[in-house]
Parts: C-alpha cells; structure tokens; sequence
C-alpha cells in the first residue's frame, strides 16, 4: 500500500459564525484518484479551500507529503505541487486563454518551464491553441473548463483537486473532461475529485468519501459506495 | 484661429498631465477597490518634493523625476501596509477607507503647512521661460517636458502591465484574487506595489504639475476632482481610455474659457464628472479593468 500524500486531520472550518466542516478526517494515497461526495452545501469546495490554505482551518491539522501546511501560506502551496481546478472555473475573464495558462505557471518552480507546459496543454486541448488569443470570458463553458484543467496543469502538480468539474456542462462535455481525469491519473497525477455526478465520479475514481453537514458520513470503494442503499437512494435517484 | 490652435495646443499639453495623474488612482481602485482619497495629497506632496530638491539642492525637476517618484512609491508601500491593508474593501469598506484616507490627507496638508507655510509656490528653472515653435504658435518648452512625460508614463506602465509577469499577476488580481492565490501569487505583495505605483503616479504628476502651476498646501483637490471624471470618463487603467478621457478633459475646460467667465471653468470638471455618471455611468469605454 502506498503512503499518504494528503492528511486531514480532524478539521474544524468556520465561516464567521457558522461552522461548516466538524472534526472532518481522510486521506488520499499517492497515485489514487478518489471522490468527495456529498450534497449541496455539505462542506465539499470549503474543504477544498481549506487544503489550498484559502480558509484555514481553526482546528485540526492538514498534511501533505507528511507535512503540515499550517505554516505554508496560501501562495507557497502550489510549489509543493497541488492545484485546484475551482468550482465554476475562477478564470480571468479578460485575460486571454494564453495569459490564463501563463499565470497558472507563476511560481518560482513552474516559470522556466512554461514552454514546455503549454505545448503538453495545447496537445491535451487542442481547443484551447486555437483560442489562445480570446480573451477566457468569451469561451464556451466547456472550452472554459479546458482552460481551467489546463492552468491547474501549468505548474505540473503531483495533486490535482477538481471542484465539480463537469457542473454545467452538456453530457458530451462532461464524458469527455471525465475522460481527461482519467488520463491526468493514468499520466502518474493523485486526484480528488468532488462531485455532485454521482454516476460518473464513481466510473472514474477508486474510492469514495461522502460527507454530509460537514461531517463524514461514509466511506469505501467506488463500487462498494455504488451499491450502498443509502447513497442509491440518496443520490441515484433509485 | 490663431486662438483657436493656442487653445487647443494647450489642451493637448495638459492632457498627459492629467493622464498621469488619473491612471495612478485607476490602477489602486481597478486592483484594490479602494478609492484613494489621499490622492490630492500625495499630488501635493510631488510638488513639494520637486521644489525642495530644486530650491535645496539645485536639482532640475526632470532630473529629480527618478527621486520624486521612488519616494512617493515608498510613500505608498507605507500607506499600504500601515494604512490600506487593515481596511475593508469594496463597497462595505468605502466608509472607513474615505475617511481614513480623507484623514491622511489632511496629515499630508498640515504638516506642508508646517513645513512650508501656506505660501503658493512654484518651481521655476532656467528653462521655464522658453518656448518652441511649432504649429504657428509658441509653446513653452516645460509644458511640452510634461506632456512627453505624461504620454511616455502611462505608456510604459501599459508595457509593464501587458507584458511581465508582475504586470499580468496584477491584472490577474484586479479580477480574481483567489485565483492568484491557487497559482502562487503573494496577493498581498501585489496590493503593496500596486499601492506604490499608483502613489508613486500621483507624486510625479504633483511634480510635472508644480513646473506649469503655482501651489500651496491646499492644492490638490482640483487634481483629486479631476483625476476622478478622467476615470469615471476613461474606465479604471485602461491607458488608451484614460489618455483619450484626459484629452476631452483638458479640451473642454480649455475651451470653456470662450463661453464662461474664468472663475467658472473650475466648475467643468465636476459638471462633467456628474453628467458622465448620469448617462454613461460605466465610462464610455466600458467595464475593462487594465491593459
Ligand atoms: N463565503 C461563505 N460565507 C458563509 N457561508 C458560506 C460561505 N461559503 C459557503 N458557505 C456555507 O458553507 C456551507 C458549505 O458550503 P460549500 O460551498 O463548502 O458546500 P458544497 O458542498 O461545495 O456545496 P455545492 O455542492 O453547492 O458546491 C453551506 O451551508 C454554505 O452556505
Ligand atoms: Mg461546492
């Protein structure tokens, strides 16, 4: 069994007031690609936030490769080579499809090799050489998404977190960017996924996490969750 | 005729002047979204810097360019992380920050008060009194100085913001922040330079104006009034937008003077700035954010 490339540990996450995440615990081994799951609301992209250091938790611990993130700040974290591909894409709209990609690159480590990762980008999404030159808020959603899995890439991450990644997307689209998150894992990348698509996250991914008002609340392999009563009814709709 | 072109050369002069110093309180709002009411002061405190190094130390006000805006950018990573930095932002924090800021400002005056006492005055060099010849007319060899550095200014910050990283991260910031954050930008090192620049804007725009304009203490407002329809007119840094709202700035006022009396064309700008706001209030080159 492979080692644990991300720790939570017990966290406790608050927005003001209201807390949102409880006590919330997992791992993701390297080279799995697992699936968060769980309905609206129930804590899945402030979990997110909370590894990238975007709302640090008020309690508990984050690890990755074995060390704590407390004291890595928000900016320093993609050199340790985690990305987020964010919900609802996060691009900036009037920067052009290239200069998006570019920034994705910024950090000290990832600069000198900006080269060579766009050309493995414009391989991956053809779509986007083509478009480079638009600005990113005039792509279709679909080309939007491209851009945004496509900037995630840029610093060539170990960790890859998607946040509902085919969220509005036509049922093409989304077989397709599901089929690009199966490649990235197949090319060597740790994957976390968080889905809504109950459907097509547990075709894709190994295991499965779901939690439920912040807490977990079940977890297993992707076919052990596909069969639990429970999530069928829950989720499937059966 | 021979009016005619005098006034429109010196609408034409002015308009670099007022091009420097709007694109330094677009570019703070357009990435902070913070209006930086202490603007006018720092545009009075150019003027000063310009007029010690000149009347201390002798220095040409193009040769202490370099000086006046490094100093005026420290002034503004001060401000910043002293300051700006604690303050809400966006619409919930404009109260606090106007009148934070509005209060530094009025630390700015008093201590040039102080200082220098409430007396106007002015930087003039050797060189102030000569004109050039062109276009029919004679044009004073300072004004054309500013116009150059007031058109070559904003140019280069374009280039700055179009074509570094730096540039691209703090475009990138004005529109998404936390995105910056998720790629290794240090939005909070962003904040502070762009803080600096905008400052360091307003300061070179207070020195290029104490060559052609008298000052005092209280100088500033006007600059502060106009800087704000520059924007309002131009949109928030987009450098062509602000050059072609400074030139329709300076052209009206300048024209003003055929139809109204010369107390009056003070009020331009802020007629201006109020119908701007009720008919076009996205500017009229619409929403774009730098570059
Ligand atoms: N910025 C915020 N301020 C206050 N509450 C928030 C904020 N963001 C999220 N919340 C609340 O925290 C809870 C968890 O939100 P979160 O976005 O993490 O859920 P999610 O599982 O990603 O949901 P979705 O499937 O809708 O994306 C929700 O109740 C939400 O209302
Ligand atoms: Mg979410």
């Amino acid at each position: 069994m492979s080692e644990a490339l991300l720790q939570v540990q017990a966290i406790d996450v608050a927005y003001g007031d209201i807390q949102v995440l409880h006590q919330l615990s997992f791992e993701v081994r390297e080279g799995e690609i697992v699936t968060l799951l769980g309905s609206n609301g129930a804590g899945k992209t402030t979990t997110l936030r909370a590894i990238t250091g975007l709302r640090p938790p008020s309690a508990g611990d984050i690890r990755f490769r074995g060390q704590s993130l407390q004291a890595v700040p928000p900016a320093a974290r993609a050199s340790l080579g985690m990305a987020l591909v964010p919900e609802g894409r996060e691009l900036w709209a009037q920067l052009t499809v290239r200069e998006n990609l570019e920034l994705g690159a910024y950090g000290p480590q990832a600069r000198p090799h900006i080269g060579r990762n766009l050309e493995r980008v414009f391989t991956l999404f053809p779509r986007l050489a083509e478009r480079q030159k638009q600005v990113a808020g005039s792509l279709s959603g679909g080309e939007q998404q491209m851009c945004a899995i496509g900037r995630a890439l840029m610093s060539e991450p170990s960790f890859l977190m998607l946040d509902e990644p085919s969220l509005g997307l036509a049922p093409l689209l989304v077989d397709q960017v599901m089929k690009t998150i199966a490649e990235l894992h197949a090319g060597g990348i740790t994957i976390l996924l968080v889905e809504q698509n109950l459907h097509r996250a547990l075709e894709v991914s190994q295991r499965g996490f779901v939690i439920e008002t912040g807490r977990l609340r079940l977890q297993g392999s992707s076919a052990e969750l596909a069969e639990n009563p429970e999530i069928r009814a829950a989720y499937l709709g059966l | 005729m021979e009016r005619f072109i005098d006034l429109a050369v010196s609408a034409v002069l002015l308009a670099g002047l007022y091009a420097t110093m709007a694109y330094g309180l677009g570019m703070i709002y357009g990435v902070l979204r913070v209006v930086n009411l202490a603007h006018g002061g720092v545009i009075m405190a150019g003027a000063y810097m310009g007029w010690v190094l000149h009347g201390r130390l002798g220095l040409d006000p193009y040769l202490s360019i370099p000086l006046v805006v490094g100093a005026s950018y420290l002034l503004g990573v001060g401000m910043y992380k002293v300051l700006v930095r604690h303050l809400p932002r966006g619409a919930a924090g404009g109260p606090a920050s106007l009148l934070l800021l509005f209060g530094f400002w009025l630390v700015l005056r008093n201590a040039a008060y102080l200082l220098f006492t409430g007396n106007d005055q002015s930087i003039t060099t050797t060189w102030s009194t000569r004109s050039v010849a062109l276009l029919g007319t004679h044009i004073s060899a300072t004004r054309l100085a500013v116009l150059g550095v007031g058109v070559l200014v904003p140019l280069g910050l374009h280039a700055l913001l179009r074509h570094t990283h730096l540039g691209r991260a703090i475009r990138a910031v004005a529109q998404n922040p936390d995105s910056c954050t998720l790629v290794g930008v240090d939005v909070e090192r962003i904040y502070t330079i762009t803080f600096g620049l905008g400052t360091a804007l307003a300061g070179l725009a207070g020195l290029l104006s104490a060559t052609i304009f008298a000052f005092n203490p209280g100088s500033g407002s006007g600059e502060l009034l106009k800087s704000f329809v520059v924007v309002v007119l131009g949109g928030l840094g987009s450098v062509l937008g602000t050059g072609i709202a400074a030139l329709i700035l300076a052209v009206v006022e300048v024209f003003a003077i055929l139809v109204m009396p010369s107390y009056l064309t003070a009020a331009v700008g802020f007629i201006m700035l109020v119908l701007v706001l009720v008919i076009r209030p996205g500017g009229l080159f619409g929403h774009r954010v730098l570059g």
